[in-house]
């Protein structure tokens, strides 16, 4: 549940999680539809790619709204790569005559407190929200998919230490955390990025393990450890495909939670720390001066929150279509 | 039960202690050290203070004793003293965690208000138009953070010339309506998100529980859908109702952070904030420390609650 707390990205995610953990004692949770035990002799490069395609071309048959939000997202994707080409004008360049100036034809989005042009600072600033969440959302996912992957796998006092470690940081709401980080280091981008790790490698750690407690004690393990095979290879041929799925969705709602994060951090003034532009530190400026030029806040909270939607809604949607049993509902 | 609760409480502490260190370990990394960290660069130049402060945490002796004397002072409530007021730290923590817990707490009320009664009709009414409104407005509330909205709200009330406080704070003893009015933009933006998650959780919920046996068996012996529904389905369906306040605490002193400083509210968050910014080292430690500390009693209360309502639940 990374809703919120990711910052509260985390309470919505939190919530899910919560949820999932009261659910996920069934044993065929998060198995994908065929299995893979027998599938991994058969499926050559070419079986393989044709069913993906009809993974994926299910899901926009079942999901509009899942497939609108990602097709949504990936503009938004494509903006902030595309930024620097898209003839948006210069995030830093000053003019005094634009100062505060209202939305215009030469200014779509209107000017800042020095006159810059809030569209290109914008444009920048969604490359630097989003980079900074996907690689911190992702260097986390990957760390703490091991750590849950090792920890249920091989069990006792490792799987115990890890699971301890896991419920201390759980205590420490985002936020608090990010707090934390910038009492030890400057404010600064590296604290965004350490914060959003660390709240979310317990995330993913709880969410993997849960699933390979129940893939170790099936045949096909014990039958590639009697077999001989080591326990990477289990580990990453066996056992994570079959806990892939729930990871996907929680990867999603986990991007939700750290743009909320960096947002929020920035927006303290403990992230993104100006000129450079970020969601957050956008609209922190654009709040002293609301009055004058509501624009300056208006649109970067808007982008933000769109964002945010879209990843949300992709995650539900992504959940019911992978989840049979809320299928149903 | 005992046992359980008794095992939770275990939990509890050992978390806490988790957390103790993790923050005395943060505090050893502060650039200029911790003797510095607690003393400030003033200070830190005449000795007297310095052997004093050395004196107090051992910091001559190995890092294990320095943990244990820390704690110690800890434990005491000696969080130290503010660099910038030389205040005490703990009596300002007491002080202002008042207006914290009131702001969660209100939060909360508002989450409970709106959120239980919408999740319960939307999940016996589903796929109805009052469930289509309710989720859309969840995942909506999801969507919008709390920092985004509270600015926008601040806008919209100053411009608009609605006769709400955008900031301030006045004291509950000093004027009644007007401590509430004070509190209502903060407890609106602080609300949404935990409002949103509670409509999710207890729709989910309550879906579930219409799917058990012993619902199908109370309407197959033909009980009123009424009674069915308030006696069978809803009194369960709400049982994750304590745990998803737990939860929330997390989100919801971590919104504190923003909300308070959003509407210059003296509470524990912004005290944090403050210290920060301002490099007042035991000032953040300790607001730091308290603010975890208050997650996990919430959640600790969460679980023993839940165990009290849930039968099913035995250890």
């Amino acid at each position: 549940m990374a809703v919120s707390d990711g910052v509260s990205a985390r309470g919505a995610s939190a919530a899910t999680t919560a949820e999932e953990t009261v659910r996920d004692t069934s044993p065929t949770r998060g198995t994908i539809p065929g299995g893979d035990s027998g599938g991994a002799t058969l499926a050559t490069a070419d079986l393989r790619e044709r069913r993906h395609t009809s993974t994926l071309r299910r899901f926009v048959r079942a999901s509009p709204l899942g497939t609108v939000s990602a097709l949504f997202l990936l503009a938004g994707i494509a903006i902030a790569l595309l930024g620097p080409f898209l003839g948006t004008g210069d995030p830093e360049a000053l003019s005094p005559l634009a100062m505060f100036s209202s939305p215009s034809a030469d200014l779509p989005m209107g000017g800042d407190y020095l006159g810059r042009s809030v569209l290109a600072r914008l444009v920048s600033g969604l490359r630097v929200s989003l980079a900074l969440a996907a690689v911190s959302a992702l260097m986390a996912a990957t760390a703490g998919t091991f750590l849950g992957l090792v920890a249920g796998y091989f069990g006792g006092t490792l799987d115990e230490l890890v699971m301890r470690l896991t419920d201390v940081l759980f205590a420490f709401p985002t936020i608090l955390l990010g707090l934390l980080m910038a009492v030890v280091l400057e404010p600064g981008v590296r604290g965004v990025v350490l914060t959003i790790i660390i709240a979310t490698i317990p995330v993913f750690a709880r969410v993997a393990r849960g699933p390979t407690l129940a893939v170790r004690a099936t045949e096909y393990t014990t039958a590639a450890r009697v077999v001989g095979a080591s326990p990477a290879r289990i580990l990453f041929r066996y056992v994570l495909p079959n806990v892939s799925t729930p990871l996907l969705v929680q990867l999603a709602f986990t991007l939700s939670g750290a743009l909320i994060a960096e947002g929020a951090l920035s927006f303290l003034g403990l992230g993104v720390q100006p000129p450079r532009p970020s969601l957050g530190s956008l609209l922190r400026d654009g709040k002293t001066y609301m009055e004058i030029a509501p624009w300056t806040m208006l649109f970067p909270g808007l982008t933000l929150a769109l964002a945010i939607l879209a990843v949300n809604l992709l995650g539900d949607e992504l959940q019911s279509f992978t989840d049979p049993r809320l299928r149903r509902r | 039960m005992p046992r359980y609760v008794a095992s939770r409480v275990i939990m509890a502490l050992i978390t806490t202690l988790g957390v103790a260190t993790i923050v005395f370990v943060a505090m050893r990394l502060v650039p200029g050290g911790f003797a510095g960290a607690l003393l400030g660069p003033n200070a830190v130049q005449n000795p007297e203070v310095v052997a004093a402060i050395e004196e107090k945490y051992g910091l001559d002796k190995p890092v294990i004793v320095q943990y244990g004397l820390w704690l110690r002072n800890a434990v005491q409530g000696d969080l130290g003293e503010s660099l910038r007021t030389r205040s005490s730290v703990t009596s300002e923590i007491v002080r202002r965690s008042l207006v914290t817990v009131e702001l969660t707490l209100l939060a909360t009320l508002m989450s409970l208000l709106l959120g239980v009664p919408a999740g319960v009709v939307a999940a016996l009414r589903r796929n109805s138009v009052a469930d289509t409104v309710t989720r859309s407005v969840s995942l909506i509330g999801l969507s919008i953070p709390d920092f985004v909205l509270g600015t926008v709200l601040i806008y919209f009330v100053s411009t608009r010339g609605i006769g709400l406080p955008i900031s301030g704070y006045v004291s509950i003893t000093e004027d009644l309506s007007g401590h509430f009015r004070s509190m209502v933009l903060p407890t609106l933006t602080l609300g949404l998100v935990t409002t949103s998650v509670v409509m999710r959780v207890i729709r989910s919920s309550v879906v579930e529980v219409l799917g058990e046996a012993y619902v199908v068996t109370a309407r197959a012996k033909g009980l009123h859908p009424r009674v069915v529904a308030l006696r069978h389905v809803v009194r369960a369906g709400l049982i994750p109702t304590v745990t998803i306040v737990g939860i929330n605490m997390g989100y919801l002193l971590g919104g504190a952070v923003i909300v308070e400083e959003l509407f210059s509210l003296p509470g524990l968050g912004r005290y944090a904030l403050t210290g920060i910014l301002n490099r007042d080292y035991p000032v953040a430690q300790g607001a730091v420390i308290v603010g975890a500390l208050m997650f996990v009693l919430a959640n600790l209360a969460a679980d023993v609650a839940y165990a009290y309502l849930d039968p099913r639940i035995k250890y």
